[in-house]
């Protein structure tokens, strides 16, 4: 029997919850994080397993996850390409299942993959290179001087660059709060320093206009989002205009189809793709070796949890055409669910050593925050 | 106006009579023969008033009704009136972090519509503005195994009036090519036929199904590639005369749609009160499709509960030409007391106020398996 002669017959998804979650429009979490834990187990025995997103409520979340389990059972984990054209199928005829939650699955089946062939999943990929630069994003803080603290810290710790997820995207409208933090932070950091700018659909394309030229004078790297995924005009307008690049698509449906014509049409300069919100590594692939041929980076968004940022470093470690690694800031509250680490050193990322995602998973914490399971 | 939504209610129903039943593997084959889960969101108002629409229920309602439950808390305490506030206030709320799937919103947005014209006493189409008092409608069949069985129903739909008849045809471009055949060839030249293989193999087979499409005079190829397949979509739109019919499903609504149009990805968009926003948004999509000369033709909303909710769009909607139901009607005819209005193969304007729908909570109540 092949190595791969495998079908998968076990699959459990898990609702979890590391506290009660208050998430406010200021995107503060307190008290704890729901996330959802998606394990295949193959009839070899050998097993799978990926962090997925928990949106506000897991137990939503993995019901809507339940809905490609039996898709899934019976299927040979290494066809990942086979699945993910059949889901296409699948889904049409009629689930249409939220963005999220295809990726934990494929995922899942590349933690197998590894582990049967006995590499880390980087390895099999196609390795690009063994380490990538970190840079992290704030919250939406309460203060320029905020900002100007947070970003001194991160420089001070080794990070490569530092994003501001600015306090208008949540006040609405407020362009000059913005433009003032992220003239502070750069008086603060110097002129050199990596920054990035991510309102998160906080303007309208007049404000977003404004606020590009201000980021364009401030040297910033890019302008993230600054209009919905789905506003192409509003978008495709400020890239033709702002020399700043544009970046978006993290949340766009149609993971590797919309982001081609998004490249195709100049709507954005730069792409955005993740391992949990755009259809897994699989998918990931897919979507960057499209703007790989089109000279477009494509610059992965933070999947939020530890344990799924160290899936998502096997995908950047075999993209050449991602420059950054993305973590939230401050890291601590996302670290959680894995005994091992994310391997940062000198403000770059390592992949986990061992095979598949090399991921030890912390089960006594999982078990204690799970609160349902499909 | 100063009515609030206080309570909302999400039902998740199973279709079947055995409640126990699901095999998802088999529900996407789409071959009829089973009622389809559905959800029911009912909200009411601080004035003690109540609108009803039936949503989505995917392959399994408690998870469709699970995802919908996720926009509850956004809807408590607003206004049904403000629904162009609601949806873009929406787009926020989603945004960080929910990302619920294309059909959660819907409902809501319906049953807002309800209320509104329950208080007006006034149908919802009229407050929309109507544009006709009848439309006339066309059935889908579902995916049948051969030429033979599509040209017997062709024959039956034809008999009893209805206006058109649409193929979702077996699969494999050769198969599907002579079940257009044989259909144009037993129903003559002159009735309206449409074909909607629902995602094709790839552009070439599409292509070529196309072509032959054109030498039998139907009138338009629907969704022949995956929605988001923009580039092959564009280029079948540009090589062929038959209208390309497209995004029932593509994310983004009006904005996408838009940039379908200008874009010329597709002759002819689709929406629909179900899977792209409710009426809201249907009305947005189809106001923008107007502006640009390009016809928005409703999607079915498939439990007929639904569809008398799509009508009244559809009345108001000047650049829409058709009703589409899917056929035989029986899987998806239940859960209410009124009915579609059909005279003569046109669906006509309903009476009553709001969306002018009796339900039967006698069943709704007896397929509900869970409630948020």
């Amino acid at each position: 029997m092949a190595k791969t002669d495998s079908v998968i017959t076990d699959i459990e998804i898990r609702a979890c919850v590391t506290g009660r979650q208050e998430f406010g429009d200021d995107w503060s979490v307190t008290n704890g994080l729901n996330f959802t834990v998606v394990t295949l187990t193959d009839s070899q025995g050998v097993k799978g397993t990926s962090f997925g997103f928990g949106a506000l409520d897991a137990t939503v979340a993995g019901k809507a996850m339940s809905a490609i389990k039996p898709f899934f059972m019976g299927r040979n984990p290494f066809d990942t390409e086979k699945a993910i054209k059949e889901f296409e199928n699948f889904d049409r005829k009629w689930n249409h299942v939220p963005i999220y939650a295809y990726g934990p699955f494929d995922n899942a089946c590349w933690d197998i993959k590894g582990k049967v062939a006995e590499l880390p999943v980087y390895k099999l990929l196609g390795a690009a290179r063994e380490e990538v630069p970190v840079y992290v994003s704030s919250g939406v803080l309460p203060s320029v001087e905020a900002y100007v603290t947070e970003a001194l810290e991160v420089k001070a710790k080794g990070y490569r660059g530092y994003k501001l997820h600015p306090p208008g995207m949540v006040e609405g409208g407020k362009t000059e709060m913005d433009i003032e933090a992220y003239k502070a932070v750069r008086a603060a950091v110097g002129p050199d320093f990596a920054l990035m700018a991510d309102p998160v659909i906080g303007h309208n394309y007049d404000e977003a206009l404004k606020v590009g030229r201000e980021l364009e004078k401030l040297n910033f790297l890019w302008f993230e989002e600054p209009v919905l995924d789905v506003d192409f005009n509003s978008l495709r307008k400020l890239r033709e205009k702002l020399n700043i690049p544009i970046i978006a698509t993290e949340v766009l449906a149609g993971a590797q189809y919309s982001t081609a014509m998004y490249i195709k049409e100049g709507i954005v300069d730069i792409v955005r793709s993740d391992v949990s919100w755009r259809g897994g590594v699989s998918a990931v692939m897919k979507t960057a070796h499209v703007a790989e041929a089109f000279g477009v980076q494509c610059e992965l968004h933070t999947t939020i949890y530890h344990a799924l940022e160290m899936v998502q470093v096997h995908a950047s470690l075999a993209i050449p055409n991602c420059h950054f690694f993305e973590l939230c800031y401050p890291t601590e509250q996302l670290d959680f669910g894995t005994r091992n680490k994310l391997d940062i050193t000198n403000g770059m990322i390592r992949a986990p050593k061992g095979v598949g995602f090399g991921i030890e998973y912390d089960w006594d914490f999982i078990d204690n925050h799970t609160v349902a399971t499909y | 106006m100063s009515t609030v939504i206080t309570d909302i209610e999400i039902r998740s129903c199973r279709g079947k009579d055995d409640l126990d039943l699901l095999d998802a593997n088999d529900a996407v084959s789409l071959a009829g023969g089973n009622r389809p889960d559905f959800t029911v969101v009912t909200i009411t108002t601080s004035d003690g008033i109540t609108g009803t629409s039936f949503g989505f229920g995917a392959q399994d309602a408690r998870a469709a009704a699970a995802t919908m439950s996720q926009v509850k808390p956004f809807f408590i305490g607003r206004s049904p009136h403000d629904a162009a506030k609601n949806m873009k206030d929406f787009e926020f709320f989603d945004r960080r972090w929910n990302h619920v799937p294309i059909y959660s919103y819907a409902p809501f947005d319906n049953a807002c519509w309800d209320i509104v014209g329950k208080m007006a006493h006034i149908p919802v189409y009229k407050l929309l503005g109507a544009a006709r008092e009848k439309v006339p409608l066309y059935v889908s069949s579902m995916f049948l195994s051969g030429p033979e069985d599509y040209v017997k129903q062709a024959l039956e739909v034809k008999a009893k009036g209805y206006r058109g008849y649409k193929l979702h045809p077996p699969g494999g471009v050769d198969l599907d090519i002579a079940c257009y055949r044989a259909v144009r060839e037993a129903v003559g030249d002159d009735f309206p036929l449409m074909a909607d293989p629902v995602i094709m193999d790839n552009y070439e087979a599409a292509l070529k199904a196309g072509r032959e499409l054109e030498r039998l005079g139907y009138r338009w190829l629907e969704e022949p590639l995956l929605d988001v397949n923009l580039n092959g979509l564009r280029k079948l739109r540009e090589k062929l005369d038959i209208p390309i019919c497209g995004t029932e499903v593509i994310a983004g609504a009006h904005y996408t749609s838009a940039h379908c149009i200008a874009e010329g990805i597709v002759d002819i968009v689709r929406t629909d009160v179900s899977w792209r926003g409710g009426i809201t948004a249907v009305m947005k999509t189809a106001h923008m499709a107007e502006a640009f000369g390009v016809q928005c033709e409703l999607h079915t909303t498939i439990y007929h509960g639904l569809e008398q909710v799509q009508l009244h769009p559809s009345l108001a909607l000047p650049n829409c030409e058709w009703f589409e139901t899917l056929y035989p009607f029986d899987d998806f005819l239940f859960g209410t007391k009124t009915q579609l209005n059909i005279e003569d193969g046109y669906v006509l304007a309903p009476k009553g106020e709001g969306l002018c729908i009796e339900y039967d909570w006698d069943f709704i109540d007896k397929h509900t398996i869970g409630t948020f």
